[in-house]
């Protein structure tokens, strides 16, 4: 996210928008210049004067006021469309980058990080060209009065950036403080009347009462202080406003007097004046907001960075799993090592072991979506070569299965129509033809991920016949079978077993006839 | 909070400060109304004559200037002296409503009254100065041409109602653009959380197709915000520019005629928009005040003085505690009901039975924390019932709570007169060699963020807190589970040997310690448990 891009997204509509903000800018001081003259003409009786000024006049503050609005919508369109391009990038990113990411913070980063960015840096910048004109041609408009007012109010206007700058620590100070207190008030609330009952018990209330008041006390006495240098500021301010008027107004009505400059500078010079002050302050302003954006910004950029997945080189379906030397560091200094283990082509195992032992820790290892931090999962093809495995070819079936907006079917075939005629075959791979009947559209129902319409058990049989569909030749169950009554597992567990895929099944409770239909178990301690 | 109240708090200041804007008011208007002269002067090309009025108008508004911080200042010394008094009434309103919690009681004491002041107190003051400003105003644009001052109050009032008409068009695009970010979020939401799965089958193209759609859908309704912002804006800024314009001719007009004098031509087009931004301000402030409406309300009924019991000492009359037929109804339909039972003064009663049994709920009916939803708990004398406070009932919770201060404080709850007896109490409850090791000893200060304390340490100051108040009946729940069992034998024994009556509840005591006690209550799963004299 930068700049440019936001240039690059319509370079047209940029330089419209920078060019229309100029003349915004003109038409503000424009308009004071036209003003000037309307009050000669007043003076001088001169009716045909004064009706023409009078409406330029009303057409500069038109272009001034009104244009400001429409440039501020073109911004508007472009940063949307800037933003649009950017979230598309963000997704694109978080898919190809393998990692985990939490949905707060991908919904934070695609929708407040983006607004954030465009509240303080592209909705300053437009003040940058408007601003900078206005400070340039109230410039221009007093030189062509008078040089020397054009020397004294730029002498002034520096005395008045610099003169507010010697109470402004005083009022930093204040601020500071006045946080400070807040924070020790809450922390003392928070440790005196969470014991509440307590004092209650003991007949200690008048000793909460002084100590609330005596906090409270600090607080107030902040929030006085506070005022006292905000005050001390606008006094300050005002003071300098009111010599920088009595000396511009003097020297303005000192040359009229002589007959140097015409009479009606006396109502625009001190605005011209202001205009250079506000034009030059909210130009720095726009530029310090804009700097405080430039670490959000590079974040952001960082995760737009376009992610080209290398093909890996060739994959093949895995036929056997080794690890070895797995283990895995937690940042919280626990570590879990797991034993070599091999899975061999078309076996059934049963992966049982304490709470905590890491079995689905592994399952992750071998997708691959943890990385361990010693040791590797190594698949090899029916020949015995080490290779890179096709994922799809991987079946896993978590604790808590993933569905997505769409049918039923949608979900079986993760949204590949090329497999819509198996559909109904794996439907009754898995025991799940029974519960298709019961919806009124069958396997096109629409899945509702907000009110659940469907049961635990059915969330597992989709995924089942998700893996199934995709012909995976090894299938990680992970409690697959737990929202499922005895009768239906047992039933299921049968049909897999018969299976020539490889299947490794994280359960609890299974009894002694589950147990048999399995190959081998195999057992994780916790160390 | 209300102005009867901001008056009582100081009277004197309260009356200083409105004078002060007042006479601050006046001088402004007397400021811009003095440029009159100074331009008349200035016509006539008398350059002396404009610098004095110049001046004599810049000098007068720097008394405004002083006049009104001045004011502000005064003005906040009386809202945070206003907002001690209010905190004093709602903290003693908190502590006689038992609110505990944490989140709640900052929100009473803080940021509501923050709340307050920025939208109660400070508009309060602008409404009054924007209102003198506004009145002054327009009574010297009448002074200056009755015409002028007519045109500036249509031209305000239209300059008002003209958002009004936009208002529905704007807040539905805005309602639009939160209801499609609401969609945006619920999609990212929804896919975001497979995105392994989707990865693994390569399912790129629906995910990306469908978070577009959403995205789409999110750019167009922000891009018609922004249309809809900028018709509304432009709209009112080219109705301020035709008022001014049509200002402008008038004033030329009118001194064309003779109508007014020539300073007045400029000094009108800022009187005029004195009164148009006045009242803007006065419109919006004055939304404000009433938009704290509901909260001030909610604040004046905690300000309302409440009585605070004093220590009746009730429980040394109580001679037995009755329970009869009671029990409690969940809302989730779980129920639990207890035996009848008996305490009487002076017994060591242990109170035993698995988790879910409800001991710990018996308790908290006892002290009135739980209203049973069937029969009845009594405490009596000879003479029957007794209404005692549940607050004079001693309990020991397993997990008490310290507050800033010594460990005597802590103890004494910071009753000085007990400081003698705590020092024993600390030796009763096994605590004295913990303190030895401090040097501070027992003045050594609880610790509550950096937890300098054990937990069994902090068990024992707690028991301790306990006994030296003597309270006659004792209830403790689980009040020696973080006490090693060498010293919780210690603390038993001298408990014990008191006479005071121990109800306790606890976990693997030995046999040794279970013996000590009087007798045992066991309560058991669901209905009715036995109790079962030793």
């Amino acid at each position: 996210m930068s700049f440019k891009g936001f240039i690059k997204t319509n370079y047209f509509r940029f330089i419209y928008i920078n060019v229309l903000s100029i003349l915004a800018g003109v038409g503000a001081i424009g308009g004071g210049y036209v003003q000037m003259y309307w009050l000669t003409y007043v003076k001088d009786h001169n009716w045909s004067g004064v009706l023409w000024t009078v409406l330029i006049l009303g057409i500069f503050y038109i272009f001034a006021q009104g244009l400001i609005y429409y440039i501020q919508y073109e911004v508007r369109v472009q940063e949307e469309e800037y933003n649009q391009k950017l979230r598309q990038k963000l997704f694109d990113h978080y898919f190809k980058d393998g990692k985990y990411h939490a949905i707060a913070d991908v919904q934070n980063r695609i929708t407040n990080d983006l607004n954030l960015v465009k509240d303080n840096y592209f909705e300053w910048y437009i003040i940058i060209p408007f601003y900078g004109t206005m400070f340039v041609a109230a410039l221009v408009a007093l030189i062509t009065v008078h040089w020397s007012l054009f020397v004294a109010s730029v002498i002034l206007d520096i005395f008045a950036y610099y003169v507010p700058k010697l109470v402004q620590k005083k009022m930093e100070r204040a601020t500071d403080n006045l946080s400070k207190q807040n924070k020790m008030y809450l922390n003392t609330l928070s440790q005196w009347f969470s014991g509440l009952e307590e004092i209650r018990r003991y007949f200690a209330g008048i000793k909460l009462f002084k100590v609330q008041e005596q906090a409270a006390d600090k607080v107030e006495q902040a929030h006085v202080k506070q005022t006292a240098a905000q005050q001390e500021m606008i006094i300050l301010n005002g003071v300098c406003n009111i010599v920088m008027q009595i000396i511009l107004m003097a020297m303005t009505a000192s040359l009229i007097t002589k007959g140097l400059i015409i009479f009606g500078a006396i109502m625009s010079v001190q605005n011209f004046a202001a205009n250079i002050s506000i034009g030059l302050r909210q130009m720095l302003q726009a530029i310090s907001y804009m700097k405080s954006s430039h670490n959000l910004m590079n974040n952001i950029s960082a995760d737009t960075f376009e992610i080209n997945v290398e093909k890996k080189h060739t994959t093949a379906a895995p036929a056997t799993i080794a690890t070895h030397d797995l283990a895995l560091d937690f940042p919280n200094g626990e570590s879990l090592r797991f034993p070599d283990l091999k899975i061999n082509q078309g076996e059934k195992i049963l992966l049982t072991g304490d709470s905590g032992a890491g079995k689905s820790t592994l399952f992750k290892l071998i997708l691959g979506s943890i990385k361990p931090s010693k040791g590797k999962v190594e698949f090899k093809d029916k020949k015995g070569n080490v290779v890179n495995p096709d994922m799809t070819k991987i079946g896993y079936i978590p604790q808590d299965p993933n569905l997505f907006p769409g049918t039923i079917k949608d979900n079986i075939t993760m949204f590949n129509d090329h497999l819509d005629q198996k559909v109904a075959q794996v439907i009754d791979e898995v025991n799940f033809a029974p519960d298709i009947a019961k919806f009124k559209d069958g396997v096109n129902e629409k899945l509702n991920l907000d009110n659940l319409n469907i049961s635990g058990g059915q969330r597992q049989k989709i995924v089942l016949a998700r893996a199934k569909i995709h012909d995976a030749d090894i299938i990680l169950i992970d409690e697959g079978t737990s929202a499922i009554d005895q009768k239906a597992t047992m039933n299921i567990l049968q049909k897999l077993v018969k299976e020539k895929a490889t299947i490794v099944f994280i359960a609890h409770n299974f009894n002694e006839g589950m147990r048999q239909l399995f190959d081998r178990e195999i057992h994780l301690v916790k160390e | 909070m209300n102005i009867k109240g901001f008056y009582e708090i100081h009277r004197g200041r309260f009356i200083l400060v409105f004078a002060m804007v007042t006479i601050g008011m006046a001088i402004n208007a007397s400021t811009q109304y003095l440029m009159t002269p100074a331009y008349n002067n200035l016509k006539n090309l008398n350059f002396s004559g404009f610098l004095f009025f110049l001046i004599l108008s810049q000098v007068l508004d720097l008394m405004r200037l002083l006049l009104i911080s001045g004011s502000d200042y005064l003005f906040s010394q009386q809202t945070q002296n206003y907002l001690h008094k209010i905190r004093i009434k709602i903290s003693r309103f908190i502590f006689k409503n038992n609110i505990t919690e944490t989140a709640k009681v900052q929100n009473d004491l803080n940021a509501n009254l923050d709340q307050l002041t920025k939208n109660y107190a400070t508009p309060l003051k602008n409404v009054y100065m924007y209102a003198l400003d506004v009145i002054l105003s327009i009574i010297i644009l009448f002074y200056f041409n009755w015409i002028l001052a007519i045109l500036t109050l249509i031209l305000t009032i239209i300059s008002l109602v003209l958002p009004k008409l936009f208002e529905n068009m704007t807040s539905k695009a805005t309602i639009q653009v939160t209801e499609k970010n609401k969609s945006l979020l619920n999609s990212i939401a929804k896919w975001i959380n497979g995105l392994d799965e989707l990865r693994r089958y390569a399912s790129f193209d629906i995910f990306n197709s469908s978070l577009n759609q959403s995205t789409t859908a999110y750019k167009k309704a922000a891009i018609k915000q922004g249309q809809t912002v900028a018709i509304a804006d432009v709209v009112s800024a080219g109705f301020n520019t035709f008022g001014q314009v049509i200002l402008m001719l008038l004033c030329g007009y009118l001194y064309f005629q003779g109508q007014i004098v020539f300073g007045a031509v400029m000094t009108t087009i800022a009187f005029s928009s004195t009164v148009m931004n006045g009242i803007t301000y006065l419109v919006s402030e004055w939304n404000l005040i009433k938009s704290t409406k509901e909260l001030n309300q909610k604040i004046s009924a905690m300000e309302k003085p409440v009585q605070i019991a004093k220590n009746q000492h009730g429980d040394q009359n109580i001679a037995e505690l009755k329970i009869e037929n009671l029990g409690l109804h969940f809302p989730n339909g779980e129920k639990i009901t207890y035996p009848d039972l008996e305490v009487k003064k002076g017994e060591k009663v242990l109170l035993l039975g698995d988790s879910g049994t409800g001991k710990s709920t018996l308790f908290k009916l006892i002290l009135g924390k739980l209203k049973p939803t069937q029969g009845k708990i009594s405490f009596v004398d000879e003479q029957g019932d007794l209404n005692i406070n549940s607050d004079e009932i001693g309990y020991v919770a397993q997990d008490g709570i310290l507050f800033p201060g010594s460990i005597q404080d802590n103890i004494t709850m910071f009753d000085p007169k007990l400081n003698k007896l705590a020092e024993k109490a600390v030796q009763w409850v096994d605590l004295n060699k913990d303190i030895e090791k401090f040097s501070a000893g027992i003045r050594t200060a609880v610790d509550l963020d950096q937890d300098n304390l054990s937990g069994g340490q902090k068990q024992k100051i707690i028991l301790a807190r306990a006994l030296v108040y003597q309270t006659k009946w004792l209830f403790i729940d689980e009040g020696t589970s973080a006490i090693d069992s060498e010293a919780t034998k210690k603390v038993l024994k001298n408990l014990l040997k008191t006479d005071l009556t121990i109800v306790m509840i606890a976990h693997n005591f030995s046999n040794e310690l279970i013996n000590a006690f009087d007798r045992k209550i066991v309560l058991s799963n669901g209905q009715a448990g036995e109790t079962d004299e030793l």
